[in-house]
């Protein structure tokens, strides 16, 4: 447990360096979040609700999703499997304890300096400049938070399986970028999920990609809050055993395949 | 000056075709990076689709007529990025700081020319043939009258897009010489720019609609040929007639680009890396 | 074909000013073969940096074949060859032949001579191998070998050459000097070598500057250099204990576990007589006697022992 903490600490500090990149981060994120803003606005002078989600709802997906983006697409997707296929990784295999644990904790630490130093700020911009559906008691922006953490946990246990892709391909950039687009509609980075039609709908809304955006979103809103949380820890439960079986086949092959 | 500017460009085609045949080379996983770059785009169309078809259009446009802007928005960045990715702050920073710009320095040819001809990014040709596809069905689809004067249109959007966020990549280069350290504010103005372009601009405040119209013309450059394809007006600031300013503002853009990396190589000569 | 006069390149803010390069004034003639060398930091790269045009001075003049540098820069790099060290001038996903291809074109040379060139050049460097591989699958040896050909196939007058062969093994070291020195007798091209190899120095220039801290310290030829430090002798000591050890007339210079490093001056005390103190003030199990060599001068006029600059 020390150690997990330490490496935790150590993954925190390591991303709160790049300070320079953050400021010019939140500027790109906050005007992606005023266009997407200006999108929602003018559909609902159309309509009241859509698919249960009225102008507030909208602009609070809006705005969360402008607190998550960075986190769930963080800039660093693709050092795992660079470092994978370098042989740099194998080092991390004879270590003592849990290769997965040691690896999640320090990805955590780096999503929670993301979290703690991106997400606050666009949201509290939002929230002065628009109607938000923001909880106001203490009990609601806990389980807000919680959410939130989970959604970055989620993201960290993702972008393990994403990246370990490269254990068995050299052209995981290719299979990334092929996934990419599908995986960013469906976990709700360009529409609501709420939006999809029919068993798509149902897909992004209780499916695994809901636990990124999607259920902090509803939580926000005081949608179906605890079912939202109970599809983030079921997926967050199923996420880490199979990262744990993934990397069991990654290791055997290795030993194998002397990779 | 004249003459060394010449043989950059004539240097230019060799170089292209060098780097289309090392991409070839490159096999499953450049093909896989090409097709990824289309479905990318492809996977907003749709979520932009089902948005529209949720809500009947915006501001009073179609959703064929939306998926124009969006489909000529996402061909223009595509251009963009083919001709001036290695430009991009992180990319370019990297050069500066392990000496590779010194190396270019010592050529004689337009360093700028070299530099975005040197790493041609073949992967954005997926954007943009997905980016072409999604225009010309939205084309087909909005009731407009397709036309050689149609298609022209559309070129030309595609274009002056395409060398604007060319424009805006070599300002942040020339950012880049000042500050060393990569900078992703510029994704605001390229990617960022891009997005709102795919849209109508009514829908957008006066504010932002006048820095994208006459600071920067990403937002001008495709809405205004646009205008003229669907037979529409655009809202005071961004009407039809304005159609032969967007040479004129990209071409003045593009001269303070010009001259902005002018000021950032004296920089960077003057004080080192 | 080099002509530098008081040449000045200050780095920052008045307050925290960093003098790079301080008041550098050489004339080199065509067809030399001068080393330039100096500890990191010394100013080295940022003068080669100058004479290519990449840096502008802060004060005084300079001309390379006649041009002035930071002036007419391309004009000049079309007459300059400039390998930076680890730096690849190559198109690193292209296939060796091709980066030479653009190489032709870039610098317009005629189609024939580049064949000509080409093929003398894969002959005398070992290309042949690997010309159809991409540059990033090359070995650091096989690389540098390519960055030289680059370099001097447009035929430059002058070969600005910034540790070319760092980090190479005995016999890529020797391919590239073996391939530079024929280059200037052959050709008659003036080669300015940025280096930290002394080897180097020795094999190749018949001429060393040296800079520190921004000005030149010392200027002249490798021999006379060797002279100044000529009556010099190092002394290997191997002790059968590990004793401390002063013997009159020498300098320790080193010591590491049984080893003694000490140096006299034949001036002072004869070798013979150096030898007998030594074995009359310990018990030696073996010796050796050791003429200085170049790196020990060149530390030697780093650290300011010399009465005054060889200039």
């Amino acid at each position: 447990m020390g150690a997990t903490w330490a490496l935790f600490k150590a993954g925190l500090r390591h991303q709160t360096s790049y300070r320079f990149a953050m400021v010019s981060g939140l500027v790109t994120n906050t005007f992606f979040g005023l266009v997407r803003t200006a999108v929602f606005l003018a559909v609902y002078r159309q309509r009241d609700e859509v698919a249960g989600l009225d102008l507030a709802d909208a602009i609070t997906y809006v705005w969360i999703l402008q607190a998550v983006f960075a986190v769930t697409w963080s800039p660093w997707l693709r050092e795992l499997p660079t470092r994978i296929r370098s042989g740099e990784w194998t080092a991390e295999l004879i270590r003592p304890g849990s290769v997965l644990g040691r690896h999640l904790a320090y990805d955590s630490g780096r999503t929670a300096s993301l979290l703690l130093f991106r997400a606050p700020i666009p949201l509290a911009f939002a929230a002065v400049a628009f109607d938000l559906r923001l909880p106001t008691s203490p009990p609601g922006i806990a389980v807000l938070l919680v959410s939130l953490a989970l959604a970055g946990f989620a993201a960290v246990c993702l972008r393990f399986l994403l990246g370990s892709i490269a254990f068995w391909s050299p052209d995981f950039r290719g299979i990334h970028s092929l996934v990419f687009g599908p995986v960013y509609l469906l976990s709700g980075f360009v529409i609501p999920a709420e939006f999809f039609p029919g068993p798509l709908r149902v897909f992004a809304t209780i499916g695994p990609l809901a636990a990124l955006l999607r259920s902090p979103v509803a939580v926000a809103g005081g949608r179906d809050v605890a079912g939202a949380i109970v599809v983030q820890a079921v997926w967050i439960g199923v996420f880490v055993v199979v990262c744990q079986w993934v990397l069991q086949r990654a290791t055997q092959r290795m030993v194998v395949f002397g990779g | 000056m004249a003459e060394t500017h010449r043989r950059s460009a004539g240097l230019v085609p060799h170089l292209v075709a060098a780097t289309a045949r090392s991409f070839s080379a490159t096999g499953r996983m450049g093909v896989l990076q090409t097709l990824g770059a289309g479905v990318l785009v492809l996977s907003e169309a749709v979520g932009a689709l089902i948005l529209l078809d949720r809500f009947g259009g915006i501001g009073g446009w179609s959703a064929s007529e939306v998926l124009l802007l969006f489909g000529l928005a996402d061909a223009g960045l595509g251009i963009g990025m083919l001709a001036a990715d290695p430009l991009e702050p992180p990319t370019f920073s990297q050069l500066l700081r392990d000496g590779r710009f010194d190396q270019v320095l010592t050529r004689p040819i337009s360093p700028l020319l070299f530099v975005v001809s040197t790493d041609i990014q073949i992967r954005y040709v997926g954007r943009v043939a997905a980016g072409a596809v999604i225009a010309a069905i939205a084309l087909a689809t909005s009731g407009a009258a397709v036309t050689p004067g149609a298609v022209a249109l559309m070129a030309l959007a595609a274009v002056a897009m395409g060398v604007t966020v060319t424009a805006i990549l070599t300002i942040g280069a020339a950012i880049t010489m000042f500050t060393i350290e990569g900078t992703e504010v510029l994704n605001a103005f390229t990617y960022g720019g891009a997005t709102m372009a795919g849209w109508p601009l009514q829908i957008y405040s006066g504010a932002l609609r006048a820095v994208f119209v006459w600071a920067v013309p990403v937002g001008v450059s495709v809405y205004l040929p646009t205008l003229w394809i669907l037979g529409r007006d655009g809202p005071a600031g961004a009407g039809r007639w304005m159609l032969p300013l967007v040479p004129v503002l990209v071409a003045t853009f593009c001269a303070g680009a010009a001259l902005s990396w002018r000021i950032g190589l004296r920089r960077y000569t003057g004080i080192g890396a | 074909m080099i002509r530098v006069d008081g040449l000045s390149k200050t780095f920052g803010k008045r307050s925290e000013a960093l003098d790079a390069v301080h008041d550098v004034s050489f004339e080199i003639a065509a067809g030399a073969f001068v080393g330039y060398a100096g500890p990191n930091g010394a100013g080295k790269s940022t003068t080669v940096k100058m004479l290519t045009g990449v840096l502008v001075p802060t004060a005084g003049t300079a001309t390379v074949a006649g041009l002035v540098p930071w002036k007419h820069r391309r004009q000049l790099n079309e007459r300059t060859g400039v390998v930076f060290g680890q730096r690849t001038q190559l198109w690193w996903d292209l296939p060796l032949e091709e980066s030479f291809d653009l190489v032709h074109r870039l610098y317009r040379t005629a189609s024939s001579d580049h064949r000509r060139d080409l093929a003398d050049l894969v002959d005398t460097l070992g290309l042949g191998s690997f010309l159809g591989r991409p540059v990033r699958s090359l070995s650091l040896g096989q690389r540098m070998r390519a960055e030289l050909a680059a370099a001097v196939l447009p035929r430059p007058d002058v070969l600005f050459l910034d540790e070319p062969t760092i980090g190479l093994d005995v016999e890529a070291k020797a391919a590239v000097r073996d391939f530079l020195e024929a280059r200037n007798r052959e050709a008659g091209t003036t080669i300015v070598l940025t280096t930290h190899d002394t080897d180097d120095i020795v094999r190749l220039c018949e001429r060393l500057l040296i800079i520190d801290r921004g000005r030149i310290i010392s200027d002249g030829t490798v021999d006379a250099l060797r002279e100044r430090f000529g009556d010099e002798r190092r002394l290997v000591v191997d002790l059968a204990r590990d004793v401390p050890l002063t013997v009159e007339g020498a300098v320790i210079e080193r010591s590491e576990g049984h080893r003694r490093w000490l140096t006299f001056s034949t001036g002072d005390v004869a070798a013979p007589e150096m030898v007998a103190r030594v074995l009359r003030a310990a018990d030696v199990r073996d010796l050796s006697l050791e003429p200085p060599d170049l790196e020990d001068v060149i530390r030697r006029i780093y650290r300011g022992d010399t009465d005054q600059p060889l200039r």
